[in-house]
């Protein structure tokens, strides 16, 4: 998704290697911070009854599926990074 | 939906809220430095155009978590507005009440805005007179729809004291000249209704406006940039210029002031009343701004605003005057940053709905 059409130049590694560090690190926090919307999550509904507290619900398993979703895709760009890395001269 | 009844401890919402907005500021920081990583690349490999072009996918990610924030203290603060102030209680009451109180929080200014058609603007601000003074007047370009449906257009004032153009003052006492009626050439105006909050005003800046604001240039608007550190409150006081921090300081209400304005609770009607009615008769909160309790933009904004970019403060005074005339003043303060790198308000009228439709405001010094 990032840099299917990257690959036609030339790239430097250490901008390469900059940004497979960068994916890496988001691809660990990203399953945290799904774990922090859950806590969240767990602060609101501690008392919260009503279909405000389903539209909430709702939203809170929208945005961890997307969130560990996402992780899938900075792990794909840090990995092909990491490749092209290898792969340079 | 109207018969189910729903409870919720508004406080338990609008912690969750702040902690929402402190994951999106931190989701935000993350992807941040992904796109800068990014760009890099793509600048060294592709060129400046290709970077200045890219666009990260993830970016709708932070946007959903500022909404979900967004929507639950909104939600916080409607259970808190059905319980009477209760926010430290459980609330119980009908889905309904909570709707309302939603639908009535749900305005926000930036969201109605309109062009004004050909001639529209000057015969609403000055009516059928002909008035012009050369030391003195009002810009503006569009108009706002108010939650009450009516039409009022946007007014930037500014009069020139000692050779300066000031467009607002940062207070004003009881019979002194202020800028809002011109120093006196345009009197009689009357605040009908007023409100302060927060509001996305764009979405997430993508490289393109990112690179224009970081050049200076005018085309992405207000430049802003501050941190979570940096910014933990701002405070807006109608009439005042806006600080950081929860009081005004100097602008300490005076003795001689009139009492301060609190709003009937509901501010008004929730919509889908079929009178929808403002509370009328306080005088203007705009012009007698130092004598005003201090609205607090707190917690939830501080984070939001923490993440810079996309959202300010505003204060929108709806106003009319004793000759029938009305007209909105429509306040934003943005959070920036100076050169020495710490944070500074910037304060713009907004007159109108392009992004370029704004004042800068100069405040003259009480």
């Amino acid at each position: 998704m990032y840099f299917h059409a990257v690959s036609v130049s030339p790239l430097p590694r250490g901008a390469l290697v900059a940004l497979g560090l960068t994916a890496d690190r988001l691809a660990v926090q990203l399953p945290q911070f799904a774990d922090w919307l859950h806590h969240a999550a767990a602060v609101a509904t501690a008392d919260w009854v009503g279909p405000h507290r389903d539209e909430f619900d709702r939203r809170v398993r929208l945005l961890t599926a997307a969130l560990l979703s996402a992780r899938a895709t900075v792990a794909a760009v840090g990995s092909t990074a990491d490749d092209l890395v290898h792969a340079s001269p | 939906m109207s018969d189910v009844r729903c409870s919720a401890r508004p406080s338990d919402l609008y912690a969750a809220a702040a902690e929402t907005a402190e994951l999106a500021s931190a989701l935000r920081a993350a992807l941040a430095a992904l796109d800068g990583s990014a760009e890099l690349v793509l600048l060294s490999a592709r060129g400046f155009w290709s970077a200045l072009a890219w666009r990260d996918p993830l970016w709708s990610l932070v946007d959903a978590v500022d909404d979900l924030s967004l929507f639950v203290a909104a939600v916080g603060r409607a259970f808190e507005r059905a319980g009477d102030g209760t926010a430290t209680h459980v609330v119980t009451t009908g889905a309904a009440a909570i709707d309302g109180w939603l639908q009535a929080s749900a305005w926000l200014p930036a969201d109605h805005l309109h062009a004004a058609r050909e001639g529209e603007w000057g015969t609403a601000v000055f009516g059928t007179r002909c008035a012009s003074w050369p030391d003195a007047g009002y810009l503006g370009t569009g108009f706002v729809v108010g939650p009450d449906g009516r039409r009022y257009p946007l007014v930037a004032p500014w009069v020139t004291r000692g050779g300066v153009v000031y467009q607002a003052d940062d207070g004003v006492l009881p019979g002194r000249p202020n800028v809002l009626d011109l120093d006196g050439r345009d009197p009689g105006w009357t605040t009908l209704y007023e409100r302060t909050g927060i509001e996305r005003w764009r979405a997430a800046p993508d490289l393109a406006e990112r690179t224009l604001i970081g050049i200076g240039a005018t085309a992405a608007g207000a430049p802003m940039g501050s941190t979570e550190a940096d910014v933990q409150t701002v405070t807006i006081v109608p009439g005042r210029a806006p600080v950081l921090g929860a009081s005004p300081g100097a602008g300490a209400p005076s003795a001689v002031s009139p009492p301060a304005y609190e709003p009937d609770r509901p501010e008004y009607p929730p919509p889908n009343a079929p009178d929808v009615a403002y509370p009328r008769g306080q005088d203007s909160l705009v012009a007698n701004g130092a004598a005003l309790a201090p609205l607090f933009i707190d917690g939830l904004g501080g984070a939001v605003f923490a993440d810079l970019g996309s959202h300010d403060a505003y204060d929108i005074a709806f106003q009319q005057n004793v000759d029938g005339r009305v007209r909105a003043v429509y306040r934003r303060v943005f959070v920036g940053t100076d050169a020495g790198g710490d944070p500074v308000l910037q304060s713009v009228y907004v007159t109108g709905p392009e992004r370029n439709d704004q004042v800068a405001i100069t405040y003259a010094p009480r």
